[in-house]
């Protein structure tokens, strides 16, 4: 990757990176649908790690995850019950989310653009799934919370009309990427992960 | 070093632990890790504040098209209900200069004299069900610190909107009244009214609800009941509106439980107030200075807005604290 191409992978990304953050948080009423707001950030991160690989993965993910927290990052219940804002939960769960969504599936997909969806759904599946489950242990846990919601709601009021919506958010982003991404014709031509490049088949739409 | 991580797994699991061990640092009170997001609000929140304006602007200039008969209309309906209302304004006029001379005669202590009302504007909302608190454009700049404890948050009514959660220099993070780790000590508003436990609920706030709890067992609470804080735990000061009782569940007598719909829509909410207590030097300024025509010595600071123009024009100087309240 010579100069110029690493100067429009940083600026590029950085301009993506800080549009997508502000714009999911400042117009969440804009990105609503089915009575939920598109992850633009999750769709970011998933895409990003599964066209590019797992360093552009990690990297975006750990700063997506830096904003999530510093925007709206969660709160726990500190001493004396007394809520605490934690800061690293949002960068250990983008981070992962990076690693993840570019090395799963990555023979059975090969990359392909139209496969991506596929992967904005599964990563999505995964993340709502054990977001309920970890919310439901720590209320247990810490709040001594017997209820939780039902798994009606958390199915069909929660995470599949959040993966329907993340999927509607990820064709133009994915077109985005492709068109006007950090890489000439959407194509990181130095991703070398142990799959055969010649064609370049594997980042056909 | 390099060898380390060319270990992919090793290098997988040191960073898990490394950002394990910055949400552990970050959770404990007074920790310096809860400050690490200082420098990244001095580059952030100008370009959040760029985009919000911009925002703003697409939404007004769409607004303006579409609605322009509707606004007409709206604006010839607004000239009568301005006349209407300057009338009003007189009699309210009168009214406050006899609330004045009943307080100076009386002696009666005004609820939240001692309080300084930071105004503030929304800059974000939830990411998902769990990133749910909200930031707003105030912060150590500002005067809002959280070091030394929180503070109340309310909306341009007074409702109770929430509480100030951690501060950065030109922003601050808002637990709302919704979320689940929110609890607030509030009493029915009539005399010698049952005091009760408000907090929110990760079942309710789906519907706009929160959960009352610890609730007397000889005290029913019908439905349209107001709630408002009642002091106890000296964060929220005592008389905020909170909301209506929705519900009253008996069903079980050792553990009454009601539900609470708030007045505030954190949904649509895009100004906030915060209300600072004086400090002992700022009541001992004020016992100093030459008394005003308003005794009261609550000020109100209007919200910060995003576009310069907007707050050099409507930026003005310390003002009574009544019109807020």
């Amino acid at each position: 990757m010579n100069k110029s191409e690493r100067s429009r992978q940083i600026i590029l990304y950085a301009v993506y990176i800080t549009s997508v953050c502000c714009l999911q948080v400042t117009f969440p009423h804009v990105f609503r649908l089915f009575g939920r707001t598109c992850d633009l950030m999750l769709v970011f991160v998933v895409l990003a790690g599964y066209l590019f690989g797992t360093k552009d993965g990690i990297v975006v993910g750990l700063f997506v995850g830096m904003f999530r927290d510093y925007f709206s990052g969660p709160v726990i219940s500190g001493k004396n019950g007394s809520p605490v804002a934690v800061l690293g939960i949002g960068l250990l769960a983008f981070f992962y989310i990076g690693l993840l969504s570019s090395i799963l599936f990555r023979k059975r997909f090969r990359r392909k653009y139209t496969q991506a969806v596929l992967q904005v759904i599964f990563i999505s599946a995964i993340y709502y799934s054990l977001g309920h489950i970890v919310s439901w242990v720590y209320l247990t846990l810490s709040h001594n919370i017997e209820t939780y919601h039902s798994l009606k709601y958390i199915l069909f009021s929660s995470i599949l009309p959040q993966i329907l919506v993340n999927v509607i958010a990820s064709v133009p982003m994915l077109l985005l990427l492709r068109f006007a991404g950090p890489y000439k014709k959407g194509v990181r031509a130095g991703l070398v992960d142990g799959y055969s490049m010649e064609d370049r088949a594997w980042q056909k739409i | 070093m390099r060898r380390l991580f060319e270990n992919k797994l090793l290098a997988l699991v040191l960073t898990t632990i490394l950002l394990v061990s910055f949400i552990v640092l970050s959770a404990i009170p007074g920790s310096p890790l809860a400050g690490a997001t200082k420098p990244l609000s001095f580059i952030v929140d100008p370009i959040q504040s760029v985009f919000q304006s911009i925002g703003t602007k697409i939404s007004d200039f769409y607004s303006a098209i579409a609605e322009g008969m509707k606004i007409r209309k709206e604006n010839e309906e607004l000239k009568e209900e301005i006349a209407e209302l300057e009338y009003q304004v007189q009699q309210g006029e009168e009214a406050r200069i006899r609330w004045e001379e009943l307080k100076s005669a009386f002696q009666i202590q005004d609820t939240f004299e001692n309080y300084h009302i930071h105004g503030a504007s929304v800059l974000t909302r939830e990411s998902d069900e769990w990133f749910s608190v909200i930031r707003i454009n105030v912060g150590t700049k500002s005067g809002i610190d959280t070091s030394t404890g929180s503070y109340a948050v309310v909306d341009a009514r007074m409702n109770l909107v929430g509480r100030v959660m951690s501060t950065d220099l030109d922003s601050s993070k808002i637990l709302p009244l919704l979320h689940e780790g929110f609890t607030v000590s509030a009493k029915v508003n009539e005399v010698n009214g049952a005091t009760v436990m408000v907090s929110g609920d990760i079942i309710l706030k789906n519907q706009g609800l929160c959960v009352v709890t610890r609730i007397p067992s000889n005290v029913v609470l019908k439905p349209g009941t107001e709630l408002v804080t009642s002091g106890e735990g000296g964060l929220f000061p005592a008389g905020i509106p909170i909301g209506t009782i929705e519900s009253f569940d008996d069903s079980d007598p050792d553990n009454l439980k009601a539900t609470m719909r708030p007045y505030v829509s954190i949904a649509d909410i895009k100004d906030v107030f915060i209300m600072v207590p004086n400090t002992e030097e700022d009541i001992s300024k004020e016992s100093t200075s030459v008394p005003t025509s308003t005794p009261s010595s609550s000020a109100v600071v209007p919200p910060e807005s995003s576009d310069p123009k907007e707050s050099t024009t409507e930026s003005v100087p310390e003002t009574t604290g009544e019109g807020a309240a």
